[in-house]
């Protein structure tokens, strides 16, 4: 599951920079995002790990920190 | 039959007579310059797939006048459909809105063979070329006019973006983007109705409107239909998103959000709906959006159910999502907005 945040946090940091946050800040809040970091989110999501996001699995609870993008990673796993 | 967007051109006994590197003195072939200016004041791109030195090349490009008609040229000893392939992906359109053109039977095969939706024509077909159905758009609107510069800006842009060493976050915002949110007036018509025909990535519904259907709208005080246009320090975007909300007593629905692939990684859609959102929340109105999934629109799905859009009902046409956010939504700082919504 470290690993799993590990990359995650990799993935994200491209985007945004996370110095100074935590596992469980909203980066969709942070105002920074756009759909295509989402889009890319998502399929970072399916590619590395080789599972398949159903759209209305897509939600800001689910994807919206560190945390809970990971655990959700885990739970298709 | 869909109307073209992209011709790409061979160079050797096509744009100019005679083959670059066995005779330095190639001319320019008759009639060829007018034809390269006349599709590009149509706002149709061009591009070239040639097999020869890039650098020879661009000189004699240069030397005719006619380099700065091309973008994302690739010359070089690659296969041309592997070419192709690069250019049209640059670009970000569809293979089917793409001719190739080239003198070589050879080439022609072994591009209709690896891309079978690409249109191929022989050079010596090129005299006709201009009086073709679907190299006649059915738009020519100030955006359309400008539309290679547009992509030249952009390919600025692009290489600015791969140069920056900060996060993506920093880069937007050194970006200075100012965007300008109006509603749809006549002059803006023909270019909302472009906007709903060449859109279908980051197209809400896929629905395409007709120039009069816009028109009704945005008279009809139950819509309001807006266009959005976009500025940075590099210069003008164009105008590149489009809304219509349906206004009801107690609700507002969204019934369409189309915005250009060409501001795809600029947020303009999430900054959208956020300030869709902001206005529900303000006036107390509940907010719903149409959304018709298509083959090619998940990023807009994504975009939907990360602002808080969640299915409220569904059935086999399309989605009524609902917005259930219930504080306002923060916009990024990277963009100044003038809103006159």
């Amino acid at each position: 599951m470290n690993e799993i945040k590990m990359k995650v946090e990799k993935f994200i940091g491209r985007y945004v920079n996370l110095e100074g946050l935590d596992e469980n800040t909203d980066i969709f809040k942070l105002g920074v995002v756009n759909s295509l970091f989402a889009m890319q989110l998502v399929l970072f999501v399916e590619q590395e790990f080789s599972i398949i996001v159903d759209n209305n699995d897509i939600s800001t609870d689910k994807f919206n920190n560190v945390s809970s993008i990971t655990n959700y990673i885990w739970e298709c796993m | 039959m869909s109307k073209k967007k992209l011709v790409i051109w061979d160079l050797d006994n096509t744009i100019w007579e005679g083959i670059l590197s066995e005779d330095d003195d190639v001319i320019l072939r008759q009639g060829i310059k007018e034809i390269i200016v006349e599709l590009d004041s149509r706002g149709i791109l061009q591009s070239i797939a040639s097999k020869n030195d890039y650098e020879e090349a661009y000189i004699k490009l240069k030397k005719f006048n006619i380099d700065q008609y091309f973008i994302y040229s690739m010359i070089n000893w690659n296969a041309k459909s592997e070419n192709i392939k690069s250019i049209v992906s640059s670009i970000n359109i569809s293979m089917d809105s793409v001719v190739f053109i080239d003198d070589q039977q050879f080439e022609l095969d072994e591009v209709e063979y690896n891309i079978p939706e690409i249109v191929c024509l022989n050079a010596n077909e090129i005299n006709h070329i201009l009086e073709r159905d679907d190299m006649n758009p059915t738009y020519r609107t100030d955006d359309s006019k400008i539309r290679r510069q547009l992509y030249q800006k952009q390919i600025i842009r692009n290489k600015a973006e791969k140069d920056f060493a900060g996060t993506k976050e920093e880069f937007l915002k050194s970006l200075q983007m100012v965007m300008k949110i109006k509603n749809v007036e006549e002059e803006d018509l023909k270019r909302a109705e472009e906007l709903t025909v060449r859109t279908h990535q980051l197209n809400s519904t896929g629905y395409t409107y007709s120039y009069d259907e816009l028109k009704k709208f945005s008279e009809n005080d139950n819509y309001d239909l807006y266009i959005v246009s976009l500025e940075d320090k590099y210069g003008y975007y164009g105008k590149i998103a489009l809304f219509l909300i349906k206004k009801e007593t107690s609700k507002y629905i969204l019934k369409l959000l189309i915005t250009s692939c060409r501001v795809m990684n600029r947020g303009i859609g999430t900054v959208l709906l956020g300030l869709i959102i902001n206005k529900a929340l303000d006036n107390n109105i509940e907010l719903y959006a149409e959304f018709i999934p298509t083959k090619v629109n998940r990023i807009m799905a994504i975009t939907y159910a990360m602002t808080g859009f969640h299915i409220d009902t569904s059935d086999d046409e399309k989605q009524i999502l609902k917005c259930i956010n219930s504080t306002r939504v923060k916009l990024p700082n990277y963009i100044s907005i003038i809103n006159e919504c």
